[in-house]
Order: C-alpha cells, then sequence, then structure tokens
C-alpha cells in the first residue's frame, strides 16, 4: 500500500525531488568551488573562504524550507481538486492513510537530503582544511533533513486542512499584522509581529532548525 | 473563497500603512517642532531642556563664537550654540552609560576632560573656566546621527584621550586606540574566527589547539625587543617577504630575501613598512583579552591594568586578575572557543528533539483534520 | 430482512437553508434502489453521510451491517462509490490508477478490469489528465466493478456524459448486477434511466424522504383519477390522495395505491369516476414532487 502511494506521491512530485535533488548535491559543492583556492594553501585567504562557506551556506536552510514547503503542498494538490472525495473513499483508517501519505513524502524527501550529504561530503573530500577549520557534512545533512522535514511537516498539515483551517491560519496572521499597526499608529510599539517571529524561530520554536549559521565548513 | 480572504488582507494592509506612515510622520514633525523650540529656548537664555537633574547648562554665549558648555552626567561637553541641547543630553547619556559598562577609565579622567566640538577652540573665552584641564576633540554633532552614532563619537573623543595618557607599551599593545563599545557576541564569533583563520599563523594554530605559550606570542603579551622574532616562526617571516610586492634596497631586506629569518625581524622591527602586523592577533582580538579580565575579574582589574605602566601587558595582566598569564590566558581561549560557537553549525540534541516533537504535532493536527477526522 | 443501507431518522444541517430531516432509507440487499429527487434535494448529501464523508447531525447509519462512520474502512472494503464528479490522480496512468486501486481492495479482479478496460475503449498508457469527463467516469466505474463490491454507490453516474458514454456505463452496469447479488444505490434526477434498471425506489425533496417503494408498485400505483361530484368532505380511502385540483367542471385527483376494484368507493361516496389515467415513473415523479409541495 505504502509502494502505491509512495507511487503515487512519485508522479505528482518528481520535479520537486529531481531539480531540489540537483540543487541539494550543488550547494556544498559551490562552497568549495565558489570560495576559489581548493587547496587554501594561502593562509591569508582563510578568513574570506570561511565567510564565503557561510554566504553559500546560506542557501541550504532557504532549499530546505523551499523543499518542505513545495513537498508538503503537493502531498495533497490531488485531492484538492477532487475535494478528497477519492481519498476518502478507501478503505483505510484515516489516521492510517494520513500517515502512509506522510510517510511517502518524508521517503520522497530523502532524495534531496541523500544528494545534499553525497555533495558535501564529496566537498569535503575534495579540499585539505587548514588546522581549526573543520568540515560537517553529515552534521549539515542531518540539520537539512530536520529543517525540510518540519517545514514539510507544517505545510502537509495545513494543505490537508478545510478551507475554515487556512481562513483561520491567514486570518490570525493577518489579525498579527494589522494589530502591530493599529498599536503603532496610536504610538504603543506592540511588536506582535516580531514577538510571534521570535517565539517561532527562536529555540524551542518549530522553526528553530532554520535559524542561524549554515556552512559546510566552520571552526 | 482563500484568495478573496487574502485579497481582504492585502486591502486592509494597504488602507493601514499609510495610517501609520502619516502617524510616524506627524510624530517626527513634532520631535522636530520640539528640537527647535528646545533651540530658541537656548538661543533665549533658558536652562537647558534635559530631562536629567544631572544635566546642566553651565554657560552661553549667543555672539562671537557662539556656544554651550553642557554637563551631562559626568561627561562635560562644549558644542555650536546652534546644537540644541536636547541632542547633546541623549548623546552624552548613551555614552555615559557606555563608559560605565566599560568601566576601566578612572572616573575622575572622565569627570576632569572636557570634550570640545571640533570646530571650536579652547582659546574661546568662554572656556577660561576650564583652563588647567584637559581638552578633547569632538566629531561634529548631526542631526542625522542617532543618539548612539552620536554617543559613538564622544567615545572615540574619550578613548583617544585616554590611551594618549597610557605608557608606550599600552600604546604599541592598543595600537593607539581602545575600544570601549564592546559586543561579547560578535567579539567572541570574531575572535574564533580569528584564531581559526587569521590564526593560519603558526602561533595562533598552536593556541588553538591548546598551548598557552603560543598564545601569549600570538597576543603579543611579550616585551621582547624583537616581537617579530618572538610571535613568528623564521618560515612565515621570510615569505611574507618574499611574497610582497616591492624592495627598498635594504641589505638586511637582501639578506631576508635569501631566507635569514633573524634580518626579517630586524628589518620589520625597524622599518615603518612591514607586511606582517607586528602582533599576529587583531585589535579585535587583544580587546577581547581586557574584555575577558572585566568579565572574569571586575572593573577595578581592568581599571588597574590600564593604569599599570610596569613590565610587559602580559605581566600587567597577571597582576590585576591576581593569577598567573597562563591562567588568564586559558580563560580567554575557552571564552573564545565556547562564545564562539554561540551559532553552531550543527544540530543540538534539542533542535532535533524539538523539530521531531512539532513535526510529529503537525502530523497529529492533520489526522484530527475536519474532513479527516 | 437484511439491509446492505439502513438509515434511522438520519439528520444533518448546511447552514440556514438546507436541511436534511429524518430520513429513513432502507436499501434491500441485492436491490438495485434508486434514488430519485429534482436539483438540490439533498441526494449527494446522502450520498456523502452514507460514505462517512459528513458528520451526520443525528440519527444512525449502517451500510453492510457496519455503523457508519465508526466501522467506515469495514464497509468501505465492500463498497464501490462512484462519486457526482469523478476525480483520480490527474499525473498518473490510467494501468497506475488501475494499480493503486487495486492496492486497496483484496478482491480486486485484475482479469475484469483488463476486460472492462477494452469494452470502455479505454487506453491504459493515457494520462488521466488527459482524460474526457465521459472516459474519467468509465474508469471510475471500472475501478469500482472489479473490485467487486457486494454494495455499489453512485452519485449521479450518468451525469453530464454524452448518450454513447452513458450507454456504456449502464450495460457495464446491468451486466456486472446480472453476475452476482450486488446491491446497487443509484442516485439520479434521470427518471427515465433508472427506470429501465431499478427495481426500488425513493424519493427525496427538500431533504425529506417522501416515498420508498418497490418500482413496479410505484409505477402502478400512482394515477391521475377525473372526479365528477367530488364529497367535499373525504373520509377514509383505500388510496392514498396525494394531490386534489379543482377544474372548471370536475377535480383531478393523484393516488398511490391504487388498484382497479376501488373504482367502488366512489359509488359509496356520492361521486362519479369520469377517467383513470396511467403514470409513467416520470410523469409519477413529478405529480408525487407537486403533491409534496402542495398540500390540501
Amino acid at each position: 500500500m505504502l509502494g502505491n502511494i509512495l507511487k503515487a506521491q512519485w508522479t505528482s512530485a518528481r520535479a520537486i525531488v529531481i531539480v531540489f535533488g540537483i540543487l541539494a548535491f550543488t550547494i556544498p559543492l559551490a562552497s568549495v568551488f565558489y570560495g576559489g583556492d581548493l587547496t587554501i594553501s594561502n593562509v591569508f585567504q582563510v578568513s574570506t573562504w570561511l565567510a564565503t562557506s557561510r554566504l553559500v551556506g546560506q542557501a541550504i536552510p532557504i532549499t530546505a524550507l523551499a523543499l518542505g514547503v513545495l513537498l508538503g503542498m503537493s502531498a495533497w494538490s490531488a485531492d484538492h481538486s477532487g475535494r478528497h472525495v477519492y481519498a476518502l473513499s478507501l478503505p483505510v483508517p484515516r489516521w492510517k492513510f494520513v500517515l502512509l501519505r506522510f510517510e511517502a513524502g518524508a521517503i520522497l524527501m530523502a532524495g534531496p537530503v541523500a544528494a545534499l550529504g553525497v555533495g558535501a561530503l564529496l566537498a569535503s573530500a575534495v579540499v585539505k582544511l587548514p588546522t581549526g577549520i573543520h568540515a560537517y557534512p553529515l552534521q549539515l545533512t542531518l540539520r537539512f533533513a530536520m529543517a525540510a522535514m518540519v517545514m514539510y511537516a507544517i505545510f502537509f498539515a495545513i494543505s490537508i486542512g478545510t478551507k475554515r483551517v487556512v481562513v483561520g491560519t491567514l486570518s490570525a496572521i493577518g489579525a498579527l499584522i494589522l494589530g502591530d499597526i493599529a498599536l503603532g499608529a496610536i504610538g504603543s510599539s506592540p511588536a506582535l509581529v516580531e514577538g510571534a517571529y521570535r517565539l517561532l524561530t527562536h529555540w524551542p520554536g518549530p522553526l528553530a532548525i532554520l535559524m542561524g549559521r549554515w556552512a559546510l565548513f566552520d571552526v | 473563497m482563500s484568495r478573496r480572504a487574502l485579497l481582504l488582507l492585502v486591502l486592509l494592509v494597504l488602507v493601514a500603512e499609510p495610517a501609520r506612515l502619516a502617524a510616524q510622520a506627524s510624530f517626527d514633525s513634532t520631535a522636530y517642532l520640539r528640537s527647535r523650540v528646545a533651540q530658541l529656548d537656548s538661543l533665549l537664555g533658558h536652562t537647558s531642556a534635559s530631562p536629567t537633574t544631572r544635566s546642566r547648562v553651565l554657560a552661553e554665549q549667543a555672539h562671537d563664537h557662539p556656544l554651550r558648555v553642557q554637563v551631562e552626567g559626568r561627561l562635560t561637553l562644549a558644542v555650536p550654540l546652534d546644537v540644541p541641547a536636547q541632542w547633546v543630553s541623549t548623546m552624552a547619556h548613551a555614552a555615559d552609560s557606555t563608559l560605565g559598562e566599560f568601566g576601566g577609565i578612572p572616573d575622575e579622567t572622565i569627570r576632569r576632560l572636557v570634550l570640545l566640538e571640533v570646530t571650536l577652540t579652547p582659546e574661546n573665552a568662554m572656556l577660561a573656566q576650564f583652563k588647567g584641564r584637559p581638552f578633547a576633540s569632538l566629531s561634529p554633532v548631526r542631526a542625522s546621527d542617532s543618539a548612539e552614532a552620536n554617543g559613538s563619537k564622544a567615545l572615540e573623543a574619550m578613548a583617544h584621550y585616554f590611551t594618549g595618557t597610557l605608557d608606550s607599551t599600552w600604546q604599541k599593545w592598543l595600537e593607539g586606540q581602545l575600544v570601549l563599545a564592546w559586543n561579547s557576541n560578535l567579539d567572541g564569533e570574531r575572535a574564533l574566527d580569528d584564531l581559526a583563520s587569521v590564526g593560519g599563523y603558526v602561533s595562533g594554530k598552536e593556541c588553538l589547539a591548546g598551548m598557552l605559550a603560543s598564545c601569549r606570542q600570538w597576543l603579543g603579551l611579550d616585551d621582547s625587543p624583537q616581537p617579530y622574532s618572538v610571535r613568528y616562526r623564521p618560515q612565515e617571516l621570510v615569505s611574507a617577504l618574499r611574497n610582497s610586492d616591492g624592495s627598498h634596497g635594504n641589505p638586511t631586506e637582501d639578506r631576508c630575501r635569501g631566507g635569514d629569518a633573524q634580518a626579517c625581524a630586524e628589518f620589520f622591527t625597524l622599518m615603518s613598512w612591514h607586511p606582517l602586523p607586528s602582533i599576529p592577533a587583531s585589535g579585535e582580538m587583544r580587546m577581547s583579552l581586557l574584555r575577558e579580565l572585566r568579565e572574569r575579574h571586575g572593573k577595578e582589574a581592568l581599571r588597574r591594568v590600564l593604569a599599570d605602566s610596569a613590565g610587559s601587558v602580559g605581566d600587567r595582566l597577571s597582576h590585576a586578575a591576581g593569577i598567573s598569564e597562563d591562567s588568564l590566558v586559558s580563560e580567554w581561549r575557552l571564552w573564545v572557543l565556547g562564545r564562539g560557537r554561540i551559532e553552531r553549525v550543527t544540530a543540538g540534541p534539542g533542535d532535533l528533539v524539538s523539530a521531531l516533537l512539532f513535526s510529529a504535532i503537525l502530523v497529529g493536527m492533520a489526522i484530527r483534520s475536519g474532513r479527516w477526522r | 430482512m437484511s439491509y446492505a443501507i439502513e438509515t434511522h431518522n438520519l439528520s444533518y444541517r448546511a447552514g440556514k437553508n438546507f436541511e436534511l430531516r429524518e430520513v429513513n432509507l432502507r436499501v434491500k440487499e441485492g436491490a438495485i434502489y434508486g434514488f430519485l429527487g429534482p436539483n438540490g434535494a439533498g441526494k449527494s448529501t446522502t450520498v456523502r453521510l452514507l460514505m462517512g464523508m459528513l458528520p451526520a447531525a443525528s440519527g444512525t447509519i449502517k451500510v453492510l451491517g457496519h455503523d457508519v462512520p465508526r466501522a467506515m474502512p469495514l464497509a468501505l472494503a465492500d463498497t464501490g462509490y462512484v462519486p457526482e464528479r469523478p476525480h483520480l490522480y490527474p499525473p498518473m496512468l490510467v494501468k497506475q490508477a488501475m494499480d493503486y486501486h487495486a492496492a486497496f481492495f483484496k478482491d480486486f479482479d485484475d482479469g475484469y478490469a483488463d476486460e472492462l478496460l477494452q469494452t470502455f475503449n479505454l487506453v491504459a498508457d493515457a494520462r488521466l489528465s488527459s482524460l474526457s469527463k465521459g472516459e474519467m467516469g468509465k474508469l471510475h466505474m471500472l475501478l469500482v466493478l472489479a473490485q467487486r463490491p457486494r454494495l455499489l454507490i453512485l452519485d449521479e453516474p450518468t451525469d453530464g456524459l454524452d448518450p454513447v458514454a452513458r450507454r456504456d456505463v449502464l450495460t457495464a452496469l446491468l451486466d456486472f448486477c446480472s453476475q452476482g447479488s450486488t446491491t446497487v444505490f443509484i442516485s439520479s434526477h434521470l427518471v427515465h434511466e433508472l427506470e429501465r434498471i431499478c427495481d426500488w425506489v425513493g424519493v427525496l425533496d427538500h431533504g425529506r424522504l417522501i416515498v420508498e417503494l418497490p418500482m413496479h408498485g410505484f409505477k402502478q400505483g400512482i394515477k391521475r383519477l377525473r372526479v365528477a361530484r367530488p364529497p367535499s368532505l373525504i373520509g377514509d380511502t383505500p388510496f392514498v390522495l396525494l394531490l386534489r385540483e379543482q377544474t372548471p367542471y370536475d377535480e383531478i385527483w393523484v393516488v398511490r395505491g391504487w388498484q382497479a376494484p376501488m373504482t367502488q368507493w366512489f359509488d359509496g361516496a356520492g361521486a362519479e369516476l369520469k377517467e383513470v389515467v396511467d403514470l409513467d415513473l416520470e410523469e409519477g415523479f413529478v405529480e408525487l414532487l407537486r403533491a409534496s409541495r402542495t398540500p390540501f
């Protein structure tokens, strides 16, 4: 059953998986090649090289975010147009069906994650690192996987929701923005949006995994 | 339906945003008017509009060389009369607060110094009352700069003056300027970067690896008359010169190019131009050592070390902290390694648990979603 | 008597304008049950309730003996459902859709599916997004027939199909029904279509089940009578008087449960029965709806 769901998911999300697989494989290699000197023989270049690695590394959480969002949205896009009627007529307990769909999406996500891992290991292997600088290929891959997973879970949950859920989510965001603007206009500085942002992006918030420094090479 | 909701949201933002901007604009214009009124008040000879009781205008003169002398907290400032008293007050309080946090400059020094705006001269008759007190040049105070930015000008003037009062050992080590505003996170991160990257110098690499003697060399804590030969390895000196452009036709330089590292050390010490800094560690790294002294051993220790003029910088730090030089350097090294990793590239167990937990919660929510119940 | 579908006082409310009120459906096992009603009567809502896709406000539902929605997966395992707007996953190929569907039904008959593929003239390698509405309807019918269900629930299965596709679908359905004792619950507003295939009929209007009876009873029992000198007060009648309309000379009565010997009742009541008109299913359906909307 999982195999068939996986096949179905693959038919609708293969473009996403392939494009992000290529991207994920390329980014770690770009950390090396974009930085210039492959052997880092010149110690004066190390600082610049590290900065480049961090700059290129910024693309990794963005890739994880986009991968998670697109896979999450594609997980139910085919059902949306048929108002989920076909899926609901299948003789599987609904919790099990949702889990199977989530599982299938997570398995598809393993493609780009593995691509990032391979790219990162390759990039780490071709460069001779100076003392004090380390490569973090596996840790980076794990973090990428977790970040993509959280984003996938968020959009999986939103996209399965009814119109009421979507409108409710948008309204909550709108209310925060409007509340901020309205209170700002009367001279108060409530920073509701900032507060919500902090709550989401600082540990233990769900988006904390996306924040901070992303780099294949670091001290 | 969701598109309609989104459209409604955008419309509301479009309506509300101009209202907010209008409100902000009216607020700004009010602030501007207030400053103009304060300026006019000053011209009419009223007292300052400063909100604090510690603030006072000592004297004003509206003709010849119009200026105002203002005491704000511990700072005394002389500025042109067209600079509103409110601005001076705000900037001075920002600077005084930073000085208080820094804690290394004696209170007496801060109180005695008169910060004189660069367009004014100490010969001004209005400043006769400060005869015998030191003056420091203050960059022009501008309305376009924030209170913090104007405050930094006061800090720079204070730091420049104070560094000038220190002995030559300090002046060389500080390279003429003490930085008074410290951002601990940034310093920590930069310090680790420096140690690991610019620290490509052998002394830095060894320091990172845990050799404290190399940390001392890297930070330039010795008082050797030939610092280059202590702080750099022979091959580093030779290759630094060989990699640099141009030649001065100096015989010592020629010997250095020929591979004589001792000649390189002599050449770099004697010449004003050299391809290597006299101290391998950057200015920020050295500041972070002082910061570590203050954090671990208090502001008094920082005040004591800057007032000390005996021995090497290392000796002074050791005396001030009351521990050995190696212990202090070791504390600092651990701080650098710890603080520099505030933004880890790796995900900790907490991050992983949080990510998995939220994923599980969200899947649970998906299962509970209306049509899937 | 066992029922494939049984509802008891089933009620549902959607907004201010629509309500399903105490619907008591009884679909016998093996029956081909036509669920009739005009557009907006609540047929699709009833079907969605039977499929567990909507929560009932009150009442109970049993499908193949299983409580709905509590034991829905058990009921669905033996139920084939073709929705009002057939929809499968557009990026799939026809054969992938067949494999996908087969994975969920243990009795899925691959041979029969291939046979139906030929019958319906469908191409196995065609992408679903390229199928016409008729082809999509046929594919969906193929899938549910090949799963060899005990119960088929078809919601307007031929609505919007061209005559050829409609004939193919109905022929396949009848052919399938002739092979075994599958119960078919077919909702439609196309009365003449159901007349050919159903043996039971239920009529829904404005969320109420007006009538539920065998097709022969429906076709033969509903008559239009022309009555002269009707009595002003009508007591007990051997038939069910559904509608009474006055004309300048006499009255038109629509009755249910009519049998020939009942003419004697008019003699006893002092009235004269001038004409008995047979109604076909569609006319009967229309009269039934008129009667339910204008009670006398």
